[in-house]
């Protein structure tokens, strides 16, 4: 089986899922090793763009492929103790999210990474819902220990907070 | 419907040489187990199922750790720019991987031994250059750039 005709299903799942919650300017592209979705959306209420990316690569094995869907933020962030302590005590109780720095362009990413078998019947649009509510709630979040700055103590106790929210909304779902 | 995943699972672990021991069965759709990936790191894996086309694992390694916070997130923050589909997490005081992974019934073998696979090799140099960085052998940007020439080395780093 070539490289796109493993990726290829994949991607064009993803892409209907997406395309189906408004997400806009969905392109594909292919590197030898991996295949590539990416769009973008405007959120309704802050009018912030947010990047969304998925990428499929091979797995291990013929049966698999690994997925992976990052949402990135353009607004850049100063990198401090408490704003890690935050990421990654937000990563450590919202799973399968993770909340992280990219060091490159100090921009907030979400991403949510997976295993799967190529027959898998993904429903990536859970993460598309997880950003739209979460990213209102992570730069408010975030805004407030860089005005107050918190301490990671401080920072980490916020993650919890937002991670209780979080689960409420997902109950109610 | 647990009770029959978590025979598959045992069987699977246990002719992997992992030692496996049921923790709880979560829910009658979700259970926890033990295992032990190395002679010295204990493994957490969960597992739920929704119907055999429709099986969640999640793979978890944690080690304890005594060191500055401030060290222990700039290099876990630095790792994660390179591990996915791995995720690596951090708490005041451990540092843990995860590996998510999303298959029916008919491959969960195959993605069972790969999420094994996929956390040795990750959480292998992670955890040396955590080790390194508590017992001083290294500074935190020596600790950073050495674990990743050793993730590169065994082609895990992207």
């Amino acid at each position: 089986m070539s490289n796109t005709a493993a990726y290829l299903p994949v991607i064009q799942t993803i892409e209907q899922q997406w395309s189906s919650l408004s997400v806009k300017k969905l392109t594909t592209s292919d590197t030898h090793s991996s295949f590539l979705l990416s769009g973008e959306q405007r959120l309704p209420a802050s009018g912030d763009r947010i990047n969304y990316t998925a990428i499929a690569s091979h797995g291990m094995t013929d049966q698999s492929l690994t997925v992976i869907y990052i949402a990135s933020i353009p607004e850049a962030r100063t990198l401090t103790n408490s704003l890690y302590a935050f990421l990654l005590q937000a990563s450590a109780l919202m799973s399968p999210l993770e909340f992280i720095m990219d060091l490159q362009s100090d921009q907030l990413v979400i991403r949510q990474s997976q295993i799967i078998n190529r027959q898998y019947a993904l429903q990536s649009g859970s993460f598309i819902h997880a950003c739209q509510w979460l990213i209102p709630h992570l730069t408010r979040a975030l805004d407030q220990i860089a005005r107050q700055q918190s301490s990671p103590a401080d920072a980490r106790h916020m993650a919890d907070l937002l991670s209780e929210s979080w689960f409420g909304e997902l109950a109610n779902d | 419907m647990i009770d029959s995943l978590n025979i598959v699972v045992k069987k699977q672990l246990e002719s992997l040489d992992l030692s496996p021991r049921l923790i709880k069965n979560l829910s009658e759709y979700a259970s926890l187990w033990a295992l032990q990936l190395t002679p010295d790191i204990e493994a957490e894996l969960s597992c739920r199922i929704k119907d055999k086309s429709d099986i969640q694992l999640s793979l978890v390694v944690t080690i304890d750790t005594r060191m500055r916070e401030e060290a222990q997130n700039s290099f876990v923050m630095a790792m994660t720019q390179v591990v996915a589909p791995v995720t690596l997490l951090s708490t005041r005081n451990a540092v843990s991987t995860r590996l998510n992974v999303s298959t029916d019934l008919r491959s969960l073998n195959a993605l069972l031994a790969e999420s094994l696979l996929l956390t040795r090799y990750y959480a292998g140099p992670i955890f040396l250059g955590i080790y390194e960085l508590q017992q001083k052998k290294r500074n935190l940007q020596q600790a950073i750039e050495e674990t990743l020439k050793r993730l590169q080395a065994s082609g895990q780093a992207q």
